[in-house]
């Protein structure tokens, strides 16, 4: 499987978010790292076709997306950054309304919400409307319905964002188990999630990729006067050394 | 503030809608120049008995009738009058608008009512003046009369000290201290009872305020600072009331304004509360000013109690997503106990301990009532103002306390196990929906889609369906005949019109046998019209179809399109502005159907609520026609009626009405579609609301009102059809472009709003 950025180019007014980005994903996690404004979201976004681009092509297995339209989406699965949800939902409704979305139906359905709002911790709360629920929550709500319909492509802005250390471990650990079949790109702030998991990094800064390769490679790559002394370097640094001012 | 500033702008509009006798073009006026001429009037009766007083209004009751029947029958017919210029010169020391009007015969008819209306209120007031020291006797005849009757006899029964109570507090009235004035000022404002409504939703807007912070998660934030409390709690006390005095001066001080405007005054305010009608019953020795001052200090406090209670209420949820529920449910409960609980039964003290009781303030002093308290008659009126301040004392304290010392521990409430309880029922049903099921489901439930529909359901029933129609006798009879006669022309008329002339006698024998000579030269008429145009002649009375969709109900046909497209309005806007507002857009248009297939559902949706504003006003009027046509004619080929001979296609009347209501819906569908655009580019709900108001509903209601050019710019006459259809009794098809318009229109904004969803233009700007 391959997800392929060619020369994408996108403006919002004077501000370039994105400039002449290429980039290919295969099959695995890729991890993506940026201060906030390096066109992470908005990458994520031309991908799912949300905003228009200024130029380029984004093609699946060869693929214009664009042209694929909804047969695109039918193997996308995307959880938003923001914690848009409907607040008067309760979590099956929720998961099931978007599993409608996706296409599915009748048993499978069923099936499909049951074990994406187990996989989630949300099974024994999922009567209670999801306004009432936590952040963290709300955050396991929207991957929750990310995860239905078996995506192949599935995008996650900030997954683990507001979830506490065990909750993140175990989703962490999910995401891992389900990139052997898919492609997984992953956002975060949460740098150390990236290295636990992703088999491949793109450090990004106004909207150009700055360096991209393996966790391990980056940080065996660190400059010498990067290097930490204190303590064993990590993709922390690496981070401060590319993307920190 | 924009919510007060809107509901005071609707409360003003609606007062002056409520002083109209028909909302049409040309009201407005009618009701100014009728109350300037009712000044004069009372300033005529000004220093006379009241006897004189009754004198004058049937003076000018005279004037209205006989000029009326001048320019219906003219001289011949014996009127008062001999010539025009002798009518008007006489009526002009009157009502000097019936001048102006002379060539319009509908507008004298609507402004006769209007005339006859204004006068008849100043006579009922002279009624009351007069017999008013009689009334304050008969109450002490009546105290002196049964306490020697039998089954009032029983020493200390309810009854008996009911009566010497009333007899009592009624004493010390002065029957001849009233004086006459011009009350309808005051008479009209205090009729407007739409004012409590408002005044209610306004208390209830900055209550919810208070709530704020627990609906967006913040309330634990604010229990943090330092003045997050106590402190916070008896700021808010004083915003209450603050924004209860404000409320008071907006949707009472200012319709009673407006009312003072048109009406000339509230009169001299020294005079006792007792010279206007309403207040008959009153026990209270007050003057007007004085009852004024009382009554703006009282609404003010009833304000502040209300907006306490609700507060007390709905702050000891400790979820606050349950908000709205209970605070529906506690307003329901409080009308349900106003309305129903009997004035004497032992739950009494419930009717009256109430919301509603509290801002019908007015009731209290405009009747007389007291309830039995363990045996013992105490004045309604008593307890209210007595409570009044114990409760306020009471519900600020709980209030304060309950902002200060109520933690946020939320979702651990019985509300919020009902909820989990009946959301496992829901949800087994939800779980199987489909995504029209739930377009369905979020429209109705989530977006309040009940509500509206329900709230347009009542609102409908409100609406007229007939033009004004006041015939002379002679065209009385001439219609009744044709009505008679309806059907195919067989020949068997003559041997109806021979019948008719026989029975033919009394004093109406002339007009009769004129209508008769009339009613044969139509059927003629039919019958050549019809050979020259290969149809089946039939006689069918145009007046029928003139009154319900001909030119004479222009004004209602056009004030009932644009209800439908404030109903269409209503029930679409929340459509694309709830997925916005929930911040699920980009989501949404992830999915494989989340674009197309989730269009056509939001379609289908928008479609539906234009079938519910349809049904709510048409189905309505036509079952109204339906009652009042003879449906024997409705095979009849519609070019039978006058207005219709040239109507461009053949087809039956009921084929016509086919057309007509199926255009309507069809029309209706547009608008939803221009509302669905207008909703896929609002931000929110209310954006959307206000929004589709303001390019939809406004410029309809205005084109009602009798803003011509509005209908360049508005759906009213596509949606309305009936004027379309009518003047395409002239035999031109052009009369059709309001429908081209309307769907061009339409369409346009259904393939706009489905581009910004589907792709294309990218949601950035809409997510």
């Amino acid at each position: 499987m391959e997800l392929k950025l060619e020369n994408i180019t996108k403006n919002y007014g004077s501000f370039t978010a994105l400039d002449h980005l290429s980039l290919t994903f295969e099959t695995g996690i890729c991890g993506i790292l940026g201060a906030n404004g390096a066109g992470k979201s908005t990458m994520m976004n031309l991908i799912t076709d949300n905003i228009k681009r200024d130029g380029g092509a984004i093609t699946f297995e060869g693929r214009e997306i664009l042209e694929m339209g909804d047969e695109f989406r039918a193997v996308l699965g995307y959880m938003p950054q923001q914690q848009g949800i409907y607040e008067r939902m309760t979590a099956l409704s929720f998961v099931t309304y978007m599993g409608r979305l996706k296409g599915l139906k009748g048993r499978v359905l069923q099936e499909q919400a049951e074990q994406v709002l187990r996989l989630t911790n949300l099974w024994d709360v999922r009567h209670k409307a999801v306004g009432q629920f936590s952040g963290g929550m709300k955050q396991r709500a929207l991957l929750a319905q990310a995860l239905l319909g078996d995506p192949k492509v599935l995008i996650l802005d900030e997954p683990t964002a507001g979830l506490d250390p065990r909750e993140r471990m175990r989703i962490r650990d999910f995401i891992k188990e389900l990139s052997k079949e898919r492609i997984v790109l992953l956002a975060t702030h949460i740098v150390s999630d990236i290295e636990t998991i992703a088999d491949k990094v793109i450090l990004m800064k106004k909207g150009k990729v700055v360096s991209m390769d393996t966790p391990a490679n980056l940080i065996a790559s660190l400059p010498e006067d990067w290097r930490p002394v204190a303590h064993v370097p990590s993709l922390e640094d690496v981070y401060l050394c590319y993307l920190g001012d | 503030m924009v919510l007060f500033a809107i509901m005071t702008v609707l409360c003003g509009v609606l007062f002056l809608a409520s002083l109209l006798t028909r909302i049409e073009p040309g009201a407005f006026g009618d009701m100014v120049a009728a109350q300037e001429a009712v000044q004069k009037l009372c300033s005529d009766c000004r220093g006379k008995s009241f006897e004189e007083i009754r004198a004058v209004c049937e003076e000018y009751e005279n004037a209205v009738i006989d000029y009326c029947i001048f320019l219906r029958r003219g001289a011949a017919e014996g009127g008062k009058y001999s010539s025009l210029s002798e009518a008007n010169e006489d009526i002009s020391n009157y009502f000097p608008r019936f001048v102006s009007l002379s060539d319009d015969s509908y507008a004298i008819g609507r402004f006769g009512w209007t005339a006859l209306d204004a006068v008849y209120e100043v006579r009922d007031l002279a009624l009351h003046l007069s017999d008013y020291a009689d009334y304050l006797d008969s109450i002490q005849e009546q105290a002196a009369r049964t306490a020697g009757v039998g089954i009032f006899q029983k020493k200390g029964g309810f009854s008996s000290k009911n009566i010497q109570k009333t007899a009592e507090d009624f004493a010390k009235l002065d029957g001849s201290g009233v004086s006459f004035a011009n009350n309808a000022s005051l008479e009209h404002w205090l009729a407007y009872e739409f004012a409590d409504y408002f005044f209610l939703a306004m208390i209830v807007i900055i209550v919810l305020a208070f709530l704020d912070e627990r609906r967006n998660g913040l309330w634990h934030a604010v229990r943090s600072c330092r003045k997050g409390r106590a402190s916070l709690g008896l700021t808010r006390l004083g915003i209450l009331a603050a924004g209860s005095v404000l409320a008071v001066f907006l949707v009472y001080l200012l319709p009673l304004l407006l009312s003072c405007a048109f009406s000339g005054g509230p009169g001299d305010l020294g005079r006792p509360i007792q010279s206007l009608e309403s207040f008959r019953r009153c026990s209270a020795a007050v003057s007007v000013g004085g009852w004024l001052a009382g009554y703006f200090f009282l609404k003010a406090l009833s304000g502040i109690v209300i907006g306490l209670l609700l507060w007390c209420v709905l702050g000891s949820l400790a979820n606050p997503q349950f908000s709205l529920g209970v605070l529906g449910a506690t307003l329901a409960g409080e009308y349900g106990l106003y309305r129903l609980v009997p004035v004497q039964s032992a739950a009494s003290v419930l009717k009256y301990l109430n919301i509603f009781s509290y801002i019908r303030i007015s009731e209290l002093y405009s009747n007389y009532f007291n309830i039995n308290l363990f045996g013992a008659p105490v004045s309604v009126r008593e307890i209210i103002l007595a409570s009044m301040p114990v409760l306020l004392a009471a519900f600020a304290f709980w209030a304060v306390l309950m902002q200060a010392k109520r933690r946020p521990e939320g979702n651990r409430d019985v509300l919020s196990r009902i909820a989990a309880v009946c959301n496992r029922f829901f949800d087994f049903f939800r779980s199987r929906f489909t995504v029209g099921g739930w377009e369905l489901y979020k429209t109705l439930v989530y977006e309040s889609g009940i509500l509206m529909a329900a709230a347009v359901v009542i609102f409908s029933g409100a609406l007229n369906f007939r033009g004004l129609n006041s015939p002379g006798n002679e065209v009385y009879m001439f219609s009744t005949y044709m009505r008679d006669l309806e059907g195919v022309i067989d020949g068997g008329e003559e041997d109806y019109f021979r019948r008719a002339r026989e029975s033919a006698d009394g004093y109406q024998a002339e007009d009769a046998l004129l209508a008769i000579d009339l009613v044969e030269a139509k059927v003629a008429e039919l019958k050549e019209r019809a050979e020259a145009g290969g149809y089946e002649p039939w006689v069918v009375y145009g007046g029928t179809y003139n009154l319900f969709y001909g030119s004479a109900a222009d004004s209602v046909q056009r004030l009932n399109a644009a209800a439908a497209i404030l109903f269409t309005v209503l029930l679409t806007a929340a459509v694309f502005a709830y997925e916005r507002q929930s911040g699920v857009t980009y989501m949404l248009r992830s999915m494989k159907r989340g674009r197309y297939v989730l269009f056509r559902r939001k379609a289908l949706a928008a479609v539906l609520a234009a079938a519910v504003a349809w049904a709510s006003v048409y189905l309505r009027e036509l079952y109204d026609f339906l009652n009042y046509c003879h449906p024997q004619t409705l095979g009849a080929p519609v070019q039978n009626i006058d207005e219709l001979s040239r109507f461009p296609l053949k087809m039956s009347i009921v084929q016509y009405l086919a057309v007509l209501y199926g255009m309507r819906f069809v029309m209706l569908c547009f608008v939803s579609f221009a509302v669905l655009l207008i909703s896929r580019l609002s931000r929110n709900v209310l954006g959307a609301y206000l929004a589709g108001t303001a390019v939809l509903a406004l410029p309809a209601l205005f084109l009602a009102l009798g803003f011509d050019e509005m209908k360049y710019v508005s759906f009213v006459l596509p949606v309305s059809s009936a004027e379309v259809l009518w003047k395409m009794g002239d035999g031109s098809l052009w009369h059709a472009l309001p429908w081209a318009a309307g769907a061009a229109a339409g369409t346009a904004a259904v393939l706009a709003a489905r581009r910004t969803w589907c792709g294309g233009l990218g949601p950035t700007a809409f997510a």
